[in-house]
């Protein structure tokens, strides 16, 4: 089989000279992009986190009565809900000053603890490299007697020359599926993983560009960004714990569990499998707990369907294409990468359990899985891997951090694949009439339509988030006040 | 005082481009000049790991190519040429030439090997083949990596305004290396 990587990126492309791209304009296109998604999703992640820091207010404002109650057993400090009051129920005080003093008192704490706690998740993620998750997959050092798995080390290694980085180590994972996936912390200690089915399918080219394409996403920095986006949603597993903790055992638990490992550094599978439960949490035994927990999981759903899980994934889908970008630039052979991908999804990339750690794979876990593989190419012209879940049930809800298929294969065009173009459909070309109707239709349907969705939305976060601080307040209430007229009282 | 500052304003401005830009530039020039330096060093990394991969391949084959001596004698002298090159002064350019026909003899004898069957069943020569392919690849993208490297010293250093700091500080232009050694292409 053809193995130059001197290869040109072919030139019977029906693409006139025009539509190409150099794979380093697109590089630079699709860097600028990732930036821009990044600078949203902060934003974004910034609005959600302001629902749940109200949620969290009543929780925060006991622990803090608490421990002034308790520093005033040593040194007198007035009760901190008279400053409140104090100020609130002043006629002289300006408005703007007590609706300062109402966002300081409700949000800000909230929004500051889930700030720490991405933090603390981040540093973890950065220090046990979430590869633990795909390494709770059956995988294992590949075989050096086999010709497929010593052809394998070769390949990881030729790529690594060419992007200039020390040789990653290399990981067989022997599940149903065409896939392949860089798990690790840095580019110096990344690991490649390549399930058995891909090595078995594809030839020594289709191997070298995917693997092209792994190195290239370690090389550009995609496991940072990989770890610091999952540790959003670990922050809202924590979140969510510690919001239940006062009123569920099975949150305080979990609680435990995850400050034990993050604490006492330990097996990375381990500490997978921690943050697997930590995000997965299922909590909320009893009536208030319940309510609860169904009241902060309807916001989380809410809020991540209509505004935050798209905007939350759209850096990662960028840095795929630009992942792309950068392996034809390793390997000079955009054709073999665009075969392999359309390949591996007709084969099934589904890797059970592999959704945990989404971002990492070449393309989406969550797809159809290589068990129901048939073959057949439809990859090809199918849309595959754009609606799958990933992560967990919750974490991106129907957002997949992976782009199309169809539209990867339609950009590795531009750099040189030769495989069919992505089916497009035009609706104003092929049913011109209709599409006009459609159009107009949804015009004066579905704009209104929209509007209200959007206010039965807001009315609906708004109800979640008043009814979980209905509830929560109570719980509080009465564990907080006896003690704080305990602790008043002693003092 | 508007005097004050029309004097002011730019002594601060180039103040500020001669301690916060020239050392920038000035490190990322270096930067890139040793990122060609280094590429260049895997490259003859990778041309040493080929001339110890031929003996290998020569034992394993020689037993059945006894009537293939010109093609077996070509690979030997062509290796031990390049191997006796590896300390000449003309460095990595002054050594195209002996790497070069190193990379046509190994072409010959992939070729002669394909037309035997008994050669291509066997797990050990198909091995040192997969080898041989990964090591020309490896060869391949050492020199792709290197005159990428070059691309984008030498865009650096042409482009304004960082130009302007390579004669003050001796960043010579690097070199494109021009190496054939696809064994496929060669045969």
């Amino acid at each position: 089989m053809s193995t130059d990587p001197q290869r040109g990126t072919g030139s019977s492309s029906a693409l006139s000279p025009a539509d190409r791209e150099s794979f380093f304009a697109a590089q630079r296109r699709h860097r600028r992009a990732a930036r821009r998604y990044s600078a949203y999703a902060t934003v974004v992640v910034l609005v959600q986190s302001v629902p749940m820091s109200v949620m969290m207010a009543p929780l925060l404002l006991g622990v803090m009565v608490l421990a002034v109650d308790v520093v005033n057993l040593a040194f007198p400090v007035p009760d901190p809900r008279t400053w409140v009051a104090a100020v609130a129920d002043s006629a002289g005080a300006p408005q703007a000053v007590q609706v300062a003093l109402a966002v300081v008192v409700v949000i800000v704490p909230g929004v500051l603890v889930m700030a720490l706690i991405w933090w603390v998740m981040r540093r973890f993620f950065l220090r046990s490299g979430l590869g633990g998750a795909v390494l709770t997959l059956p995988v294992r050092a590949p075989d050096p007697a086999d010709p497929e798995e010593y052809q394998l080390l070769n390949v990881v290694a030729e790529i690594a020359v060419s992007a200039g980085i020390a040789t990653p180590s290399t990981l067989i994972a022997e599940v149903p599926a065409s896939n392949a996936a860089a798990v690790g912390t840095s580019p110096d200690q990344a690991t490649i993983v390549v399930t058995r089915r891909l090595l078995d399918e594809q030839d020594r080219d289709e191997t070298l560009a995917v693997v092209g394409h792994l190195v290239a996403s370690v090389a550009n920095g995609d496991l940072h960004i990989g770890n610091t986006v999952l540790a959003v949603f670990a922050t809202y597993g924590v979140a969510a714990t510690l919001f239940l903790a006062p009123v569920d055992a099975a949150a305080r638990r979990t609680l435990r569990t995850m400050l034990r490992v993050v604490r006492h550094r330990s097996d990375p599978v381990q500490e997978a499998e921690a943050v697997r439960e930590l995000i997965a949490f299922e909590g909320g035994d009893g009536m208030i707990a319940g309510m609860v927990f169904l009241c902060w999981r309807l916001t989380y759903w809410v809020t991540n369907l209509f505004f935050v899980s798209h905007w939350l994934v759209a850096p990662l889908r960028a840095r795929r294409y630009l992942a792309d970008a950068t392996a034809v630039q390793l390997t000079r052979d955009a054709d073999s990468l665009g075969r392999a991908l359309a390949g591996m999804q007709s084969h099934g990339p589904g890797v059970p359990g592999g959704g945990y750690a989404a971002p990492y794979f070449v393309l989406d876990p969550q797809g159809p899985c290589g068990s129901d593989a048939g073959g057949g190419g439809e990859g090809h012209d199918s849309d595959a891997g754009g609606g799958g879940e990933s992560l967990d049930s919750d974490a991106a809800l129907g957002s997949s951090m992976h782009p199309s298929l169809g539209r990867r294969l339609a950009r590795l065009r531009r750099l040189g694949y030769l495989g069919p173009a992505p089916r497009r459909f035009s609706a104003f070309r092929e049913h011109p009439v209709r599409a006009v109707l459609g159009y107009l239709l949804l015009l004066v349907v579905g704009v209104p339509l929209g509007v209200a969705i959007f206010a039965t939305v807001l009315a609906l976060v708004l109800t979640c988030v008043l009814l979980a601080l209905l509830f929560l307040s109570f719980a509080v209430a009465i564990v907080v006040e006896p003690l704080h007229v305990l602790l008043r009282g002693i003092a | 005082m508007s005097a004050g500052l029309l004097v002011l304003v730019p002594v601060l401005l180039l103040v500020v481009v001669v301690v916060v830009w020239v050392p920038a530039a000035y490190n990322g020039l270096v930067r890139l000049r040793n990122e060609v330096a280094n590429a260049s060093g895997q490259i003859d990394t990778q041309l040493v790991r080929r001339h110890d991969l031929v003996p290998s391949l020569l034992s394993a084959v020689q037993g059945y190519l006894q009537h293939e001596r010109d093609v077996l004698d070509r690979v030997t002298r062509a290796r031990a040429a390049a191997v006796g090159a590896l300390g000449s002064p003309g460095g990595l350019v002054g050594r195209v030439a002996t790497e070069n026909e190193l990379s046509s003899a190994l072409g010959s004898l992939t070729a002669v090997v394909e037309s035997y069957p008994q050669l291509r069943s066997s797990a050990n020569v198909l091995r040192l083949q997969e080898d041989l392919v990964s090591t020309e690849n490896r060869i391949a993208f050492a020199r792709q990596h290197h005159n990428d490297a070059v691309t984008a010293y030498n865009t650096a250093r042409e482009t304004f305004p960082r130009n302007l700091l390579v004669g003050s500080f001796g960043f010579r232009p690097a070199e494109y290396l021009k190496l054939d050694l696809s064994v496929s292409d060669s045969r």
